[in-house]
C-alpha cells in the first residue's frame, strides 16, 4: 500500500469541500482500476462490476465526511466496494437463499465473458475460486491479487487475522485440489 | 498453480478500457453529488419561502381580524349611548337617581 504521507495529503483534500472533487478524482485515478478488478472478481460480470463501481463511487463521495482518517483510506474504499459487491450479489438471490448458492450462475458468467483465446489455466483458476464460499473467496482474492496484508483484509472484512489465515489455508488447498482434478 | 501468472484475469477488458469506466463513474458520482446538493439547497429555499408565506399570512390574518373587531366596535353604539348623546347636560342632571336596594340575606 502507499505511503502514509500521500494518504494524509489525499485525506486532507477529501476533507476540504473546495478540494473534495479534485481529491476524489485523484483517489479514483490511483485506486479505481484496482477497485474495478476487486469488484469484478466478486460479481464476475462486467456490467455488474460497472454498476457496482458506480455505486461504490457514489458511496465513497457521500460518506467521505464520516471517514475519520484513523485507518488507511484504501482499506476504507475496499470495504465500501466489498459491501456494495455483496449487496449486489444478495439482490440476485431469492428469499433465504445464501449468496454462496450463486456459484453456478457466476461460473456461467465467467464462461460467457472469457474469450476463446483466454488462458485456460486462468479460467480454471477463476472457476476454482468460484467454488469457494463467498467470504473466503473475497479474502483469498484480496490476499492473492491485491497483495493486501492480513491486517488490511481484517480491517476490510471485520474478520480476525487468525480466521483469515485459516480460511486462506483451506482456500489454497481447495483450489489446488480443483486444479489437480482438471489435470493442470 | 506454479505456472499461473499472478494478477492476470481471463477477461478481455484492457487497462485503458477500465480506466475509462473508472473515469466515467468518478465524474458521474461528482455530478450526482452536485445535483443532490442543489436539490437540497432548493428544498431549504422552498421550505424557507413557505415558512415566510405562512408567517406573513398569519400576521395579515391576525391584523385584519383585529381591525375588523375595532371597526365593528367603533361603528356600533348602544341605545344608552344614543339616549345620553341626545340629551343636554342639564337634562342629564335632572335624570332621577336610582338606588339599588340591598338584597336582604336569607
Amino acid at each position: 500500500m502507499d505511503s502514509r504521507r500521500e494518504q494524509t495529503q489525499l485525506y486532507e483534500m477529501l476533507r476540504n469541500p473546495n478540494l473534495r472533487d479534485e481529491g476524489f478524482r485523484q483517489l479514483m485515478a490511483q485506486y479505481g482500476n484496482r477497485l474495478y478488478w476487486h469488484i469484478r472478481r466478486i460479481v464476475v460480470g462486467h456490467d455488474d462490476a460497472e454498476d457496482v463501481l458506480q455505486e461504490t463511487c457514489i458511496k465513497i463521495l457521500d460518506n467521505i465526511s464520516s471517514f475519520r482518517g484513523d485507518g488507511q483510506i484504501t482499506t476504507w474504499i475496499y470495504s465500501i466496494a466489498t459491501n456494495e459487491s455483496l449487496r449486489h450479489l444478495r439482490r440476485q438471490t431469492h428469499l433465504f437463499q445464501s449468496i454462496d448458492s450463486l456459484a453456478p450462475t457466476l461460473i456461467s458468467k465467467l464462461q460467457a465473458e472469457t474469450s476463446l483465446d483466454s488462458n485456460k489455466a486462468e479460467v480454471v483458476f477463476q472457476k476454482a475460486l468460484l467454488t469457494l464460499p463467498t467470504q473466503q473467496r473475497i479474502a483469498f482474492s484480496m490476499r492473492y491479487y491485491d497483495e493486501l496484508s492480513y491486517e488490511e483484509i481484517s480491517a476490510i472484512t471485520g474478520k480476525s487475522i487468525g480466521t483469515l489465515k485459516a480460511n486462506n489455508h483451506y482456500a489454497t488447498e481447495k483450489i489446488k485440489k480443483f486444479i489437480k482434478e482438471y489435470g493442470l | 498453480m506454479k505456472d499461473l501468472k499472478k494478477y492476470e484475469m481471463p477477461y478481455r477488458e484492457s487497462k485503458e478500457y477500465v480506466d475509462n469506466i473508472v473515469e466515467r463513474a468518478t465524474e458521474q458520482a461528482i455530478s450526482r453529488q452536485r445535483t443532490t446538493k442543489t436539490h437540497t439547497l432548493y428544498k431549504y429555499i422552498t421550505a424557507a419561502a413557505v415558512t415566510v408565506i405562512l408567517a406573513g399570512s398569519a400576521i395579515i390574518y391576525y391584523n385584519h381580524t383585529n381591525f375588523s373587531k375595532e371597526l365593528i366596535a367603533e361603528n356600533s353604539t348602544s341605545p344608552v349611548d344614543d339616549f345620553l348623546n341626545s340629551i343636554t347636560d342639564e337634562e342629564i342632571q335632572m335624570l332621577p337617581y336610582y338606588e339599588v336596594e340591598e338584597i336582604p340575606e336569607y
